[in-house]
């Protein structure tokens, strides 16, 4: 049952990314989308529009949106709480803080946008590791999970704060840090993005020591699962993958919330099937969420985390009310 | 296996938990760990198990020392039921029962044999395929009890069970089938720590009382030998009496008014 769900998420996955390079300002057919692809463009526009604009931001959708729900789905598992959120926790806020904090202090590290995802990746390693201190100081989950809304909304200021000093050009608006958007994506974008891939892996590979750690700290230590390690490698990991996505797209919240319970309440929660099914669903809710920010003003063009917090956040609270006791809250 | 503990303290921040307790449980018995609240039944099992470091003293099973064991060994040869549990996702029942051969290399078809087998043995059959979050305290009990059978039921000829009020949540009927199939995997030489607040239960099933009071080994042996109603009266305060029952060896203790 399980892999059949995987199976038909990745169908329609590939079906859905392969429409959404016809969808747009421009609306393309899919003969010609085709045509681009296999480079037999004879209209120039077309085969620049689907091969050099859209293509790279369907793949960053997949990308980022596979990596956020991974983590959420990992961090959840680590945290023991299904509440847990990159975005809710502060990591992708103390990530967008350090990423505009290395944009306003213009420091030159080659590729700009590859030390923009260097100093995101540092901001969601600290807030991160703060969230995890300060938790096992209050001691319980919640302490833990409350210590990430206060230093998300200290980072989410920090970030208002730094725009509204910065003349910066480069330094783009604080809507775009604090809700998110695609509208960066072009193929180095994808190339710093594909970071996410291995990442998954380990995730995936990780799977049956998530699994233990859901009964406890102490109970995993009995199943021969070294915690404090995996408890590192999740941190480490997330951050990095949160760092990478927020570094090129902003703040994408709910995703990393409201994936991976998707996944447990149709395919159950063993994490070899939630890691995999996080990233298939993530992928394509981003990918959708995108289309829908890119058509419905068009051509202007809505932050995508507009999208998703208002189809996330609504959605999010139906489950909490409707499936209380299989969630575990 | 064999545990040997000899002279064992634990002190946490200067509050002494344990002091200078011995104790020897043959391979294949039934240990019971009785005493009042706070008494230091937990911190015995967490410290012979090797999960909590003494201070002073040793514990040693089949001869070695706790602490030499590597956390491989330990995890494949110990099952560990923790007072209680913390599991708080929507797992079916038999994907928890799965979680105790994590530690384990056998292949995917000896685990589910194993998972199977415990399953029938814990009487999990009609609710293998439920969402653990919605069973009764006394289903969830039995789910985790069935888990750490799983760990050890390939190495039951050279294993312990460290159980932490496994009956605490449980129905009279599912009391009976826990020391029944406790006694099974004791005949095949698994040891069992049990810490236990029926002293009845401990009476009737366990080969081996274990009476702690304020951290101390009051007394240790036969049940009818340590559970006697001087002993009960320093341990816990309350005066017993014994009635008869069908069974001479296996009297009824009620705590009088």
């Amino acid at each position: 049952m399980p892999r059949a769900g995987l199976g038909i998420l990745l169908v329609i996955l590939i079906i859905v990314a392969v429409a959404s390079l016809g969808v747009g300002a421009a609306s393309i057919p899919m003969v010609d989308v085709f045509a681009a692809l296999a480079g037999e463009g004879y209209s120039s526009v077309y085969r620049t529009i689907v091969v050099d604009i859209r293509l790279p931001r369907t793949l960053l959708a997949l990308l980022v949106g596979a990596g956020v729900a991974t983590s959420g789905a990992a961090i959840q598992g680590l945290f023991r709480n299904p509440l847990a959120d990159p975005a809710l926790i502060g990591v992708s806020g103390g990530a967008a803080l350090f990423a505009a904090g290395y944009l306003v202090l213009g420091v030159e590290l080659g590729i700009a946008s590859l030390g923009i995802a260097v100093s995101a990746f540092v901001g969601g390693l600290l807030t991160t590791w703060l969230v995890l201190e300060i938790g096992r100081r209050g001691g319980t989950i919640s302490s833990m999970l409350l210590a990430g809304i206060a230093i998300n909304a200290v980072a989410l200021s920090g970030v208002g704060i730094l725009t509204y000093l910065s003349t910066d050009v480069e330094l783009r608006s604080v809507v775009f840090w604090a809700l998110g958007s695609l509208n960066g994506a072009d193929w180095p974008a994808v190339a710093i993005a594909m970071a996410i891939l291995p990442i998954i892996a380990v995730f995936l590979g990780r799977s049956k020591a998530l699994n233990a750690i859901t009964l406890g700290d102490r109970e995993a230590g009995h199943l021969g699962i070294s915690v404090a390690r995996l408890r590192i490698e999740i941190v480490l990991l997330t951050a990095l993958a949160i760092g990478v996505s927020v570094a090129l797209c902003g703040v994408i919240a709910f995703v990393g919330l409201v994936v991976p319970h998707l996944i447990r309440l149709s395919l159950g929660s063993n994490h070899y099937v939630v890691i995999p099914g996080s990233a298939i669903l993530g992928g394509l809710l981003l990918l959708l969420a995108d289309s829908l920010s890119r058509t419905l003003l068009s051509p202007a063009e809505l932050p995508v985390g507009i999208i998703t917090a208002l189809l996330g956040g609504p959605f999010f609270i139906y489950l909490i009310v409707q499936q209380k006791g299989k969630l575990g809250l | 296996m064999s545990i040997l503990i000899s002279n064992l303290s634990y002190v946490v921040d200067d509050s002494v938990l344990l002091e200078d307790i011995s104790v020897e449980a043959q391979r294949g018995s039934i240990v019971a760990v009785v005493g009042p609240n706070g008494s230091g039944k937990t911190s015995l099992l967490k410290v012979v198990n090797g999960e909590s470091i003494a201070c002073d003293g040793k514990v040693l099973i089949d001869g070695e020392d706790v602490y030499s064991l590597s956390l491989q060994t330990r995890a494949t040869r110990f099952g560990i039921l923790p007072q209680e549990a913390a599991l708080d996702f929507p797992f079916r029942v038999v994907e928890v029962v799965q979680m105790g051969r994590i530690p384990h290399l056998t292949t995917m078809s000896v685990n589910q044999k194993i998972v199977d087998e415990v399953i029938v043995e814990m009487e999990l059959q009609d609710i293998r395929d439920r969402v653990y979050l919605t069973l009764s305290g006394g289903e969830k009990q039995r789910v985790q009890i069935a888990r750490v059978l799983s760990q050890i039921w390939d190495a039951r000829e050279q294993a312990c069970l460290f159980l932490d009020e496994p009956t605490a949540a449980l129905d009279l009927s599912h009391q009976l089938a826990l020391f029944r199939t406790l006694k099974r995997v004791t005949e095949i030489g698994t040891t069992v720590m049990v810490v236990l607040h029926d002293v009845n239960l401990a009476l009737r099933f366990a080969k081996q009382v274990v009476l702690l009071s304020k951290g101390r080994l009051l007394a240790s042996g036969a049940p009818l030998d340590v559970l006697t109603p001087d002993n009960m009266r320093e341990a816990f305060s309350v005066d017993i009496e014994m009635f008869a029952t069908t069974d001479p060896r296996r009297p009824f203790i009620l705590a009088r008014q």
